[in-house]
């Protein structure tokens, strides 16, 4: 049991470091930054870099 | 049968095996690493990408001659602003450079906001540009002159996943860096006000330039919602690496339960150990195997994607030509999470469970004297 | 109280098969309270099946198997199980320890399925290796114990939960003489617990030992009085 126990608490405190880590990323600013830049860039694509078409392609076949 | 006597029993049975054990763990941790990693790669990538669509226009309009982009005059803006339904047509320049010295091409997008010698340049370009000494000053060669513009501002981080490769240009900078006319454009932006109309006007403006391309909104938007199609190549060979895995785990499984541990659960069953007792205690086993394997995965994905930003594994969704130093947005889609856990542990807990019971409910007095 | 009653007792092997055969035919045998029986015959002659069979580790084809006015024989699964536990403890001829395992964690293996405390549950297990004589080497692991050690870890393992009936599979056969004596000695023990001790051998060591009490002999399947 006392491996169980210390197997849970483990877990409880890298979920709990994620969680914290969740809500303190400036997830709103971040979408104002990228709301901001679409009022100017309207139809603004994904910026992708790479060599060639054909390996786009075979990433996003769509 | 489920008392604390049963479950520490079992705990120490589970680490009696655990070279056993751990070849399972590790590898289930690996296969739900990658999956979730992908997950929240494309999920991440998404969010931010639907922000930047709430303010798509409702039709874009592209040129095309022989299958190849095109400028488009004037006189585009004029027939497009004439169809019943159009509130406003805005004419945008917006093309590619190609910064020749490093072999890359930058998306060079005209923005009415600055002045003729402005520039507003996404990170990677930035970096791309000072590798080069570009610091203050970047310099466009074209066929007839160089331009010279001061680089003013960066493109905040945050704005990485559509401005990493991009330089905006006051429109008349960027049609001389790309060789346009004054009366020139490169895109036309149709403001229709009744979403029922977007299709009929989308119709009519090819029916009056049948080379050009019409987009909608409601096709922008789908083209960003489908960008991880799941029959795309770099998904199939992560699905079929992740299937390949899970086989090999689900052998290992089998194995556990075959060769020597079928004499343990013999023994075992004659220290008076029932049917469901054997069960039970390859069921708490593999549960804490599995969830332990799957917990670890999912956390281990997590740290890698959203605190370290997925190195190697983003350049596959983003490409590695021009360094993109994008911050993903911590994006957790619980039900897909919970797909992955519903798939992947039932399974892993079947393939023992029922060799065990097979193995249990069978004439143990043979087993016991070999 | 445990009076063993076997009446009619048959054992087909691959029934419906060419290759079916009896292990055992009509076997009727009473072993009263706290009697120490050995089962006699040469290998093949049904002792193993037998003891089996009384075990519950295995089901008879036909006949009845009286255990405490229980039919144990046509118990379900969960009860048969639950009688071997309480009240069988098996000694197997190859030992059947938990390797990778200590001395102690092989003994506490029945009380997994209780809800005993950690005391009561250290009591227990001390008091099963004093009686085999194996507490001096309670952490070691099983696979480096000796043919002599690891039966009398077999042993403590088998009477930890205290039960009123042992099974002895041919308990000698893996021993030198020294430690056949120690089993006889433990035998002894068995004796005046007012166990009842069923032991199947072909081992001449149980000849006139004056702590058994009937010796019946087997042979092709069948019980010769």
């Amino acid at each position: 049991m006392k491996f169980l126990a210390m197997l849970a608490a483990s877990f409880s405190l890298i979920y709990c470091v994620m969680a914290v880590h969740m809500v303190q990323f400036p997830t709103q600013k971040k979408a104002e930054e990228i709301q901001a830049l679409s009022l100017h860039v309207k139809d603004a694509k994904a910026s992708l870099s790479f060599p060639t078409n054909a390996y786009q392609r075979f990433v996003y076949a769509q | 049968m489920l008392s604390k006597n049963f479950v520490e029993y079992a705990i120490l049975l589970l680490f009696k095996d655990r070279n056993d054990h751990l070849f399972s763990f590790l590898i289930f941790s690996f296969i739900v690493f990658i999956l979730s990693s992908v997950l929240f790669i494309s999920d991440s990538l998404q969010y931010d990408l639907i922000q930047s669509i709430k303010s798509q226009p409702e039709i874009v309009v592209e040129n095309t001659r022989a299958g190849r982009a095109y400028q488009m005059h004037e006189g585009y803006v004029y027939d497009a602003s004439k169809i019943t339904g159009v509130s406003s047509v805005e004419g945008v320049v917006e093309g590619y450079y190609y910064f020749a010295q490093k072999r890359l091409w930058f998306h060079i997008i005209g923005d009415a906001r600055l002045a003729k010698n402005e520039m507003l340049i996404g990170q990677g370009v930035q970096k791309a540009m000072a590798e080069l000494y570009y610091k203050d000053e970047f310099h466009f060669l074209t066929e007839e002159r160089l331009i010279k513009v001061k680089i003013n501002k960066i493109a905040p981080k945050g704005t990485n996943i559509l401005s990493n490769d991009a330089i905006f240009l006051n429109p008349n900078t960027a049609r001389a860096v790309l060789g346009m006319e004054m009366d020139e454009y490169s895109k036309l932006y149709v403001s229709v006000p009744n979403p029922n109309e977007v299709g009929n006007v989308a119709l009519k403006i090819v029916e009056i330039y049948p080379t050009a391309k019409a987009t909608t909104q409601a096709d922008a938007i789908g083209a960003v919602r489908h960008l991880y199609y799941y029959k795309g190549g770099i998904f199939m060979i992560l699905y079929v690496v992740s299937l390949v895995s899970f086989f090999i785990l689900l052998k290992n499984q089998i194995g556990l339960v075959y060769g020597e541990k079928k004499k343990e659960i013999a023994i075992l069953r004659s220290l008076g150990f029932c049917i469901k007792d054997i069960i039970a205690l390859k069921f708490i086993q593999n549960t804490v195997v599995s969830l332990s394997a799957y917990l670890l995965g999912v956390a281990l994905s997590y740290i890698y994607v959203f605190m370290f930003n997925a190195p190697y594994l983003r350049t596959i969704f983003l490409g590695n030509e021009l360094e993109n130093s994008i911050s993903l947005t911590p994006v957790v889609d619980v039900n897909l999470l919970f797909l992955i856990f519903l798939f992947g542990v039932i399974p892993f807990l079947a393939f023992v469970i029922l060799p065990a019971w097979k193995i249990a409910i069978s004439d143990m007095s043979e087993a016991v004297k070999s | 109280m445990s009076k063993i009653l076997i009446e009619n007792l048959h054992k087909l092997y691959n029934p419906n098969k060419p290759n079916a055969f009896y292990a055992l035919k009509n076997i009727n045998l009473i072993v009263e309270d706290a009697q120490i029986v050995i089962l006699k015959g040469v290998s093949g002659s049904g002792k193993s099946t037998l003891l089996s069979l009384i075990g519950g580790l295995s089901k008879p084809s036909e006949g009845k198997i009286v255990i405490n006015e229980q039919n144990i024989a046509k118990l379900p699964d969960i009860m048969s199980s639950a009688f071997r536990h309480k009240e069988i403890g098996f000694i197997f001829q190859s030992f059947n320890l938990l390797e990778g395992l200590s001395v102690y964690q092989n003994i506490l293996a029945p009380l997994a399925l209780t809800t005993l405390d950690k005391e009561a549950i250290h009591e227990k297990v001390s008091r099963a290796m004093q009686l085999a004589n194996i507490e001096h080497k309670k952490d070691q692991n099983v696979g480096s114990l000796s043919g002599g050690e690891r039966q009398r870890c077999a042993i403590a393992r088998a009477v930890v939960m205290e039960p009123e009936i042992i099974l002895a599979d041919e308990p000698t056969a893996n021993l030198d003489k020294e430690n056949a004596l120690i089993f006889i000695e433990i035998l002894k023990k068995f004796k005046a617990l007012h166990k009842t001790v069923i032991i199947a051998t072909h081992d001449t060591l149980f000849d006139d030992l004056g702590i058994i009490d009937r010796c019946v002999q087997m042979r092709d399947g069948e019980l010769l009085e």
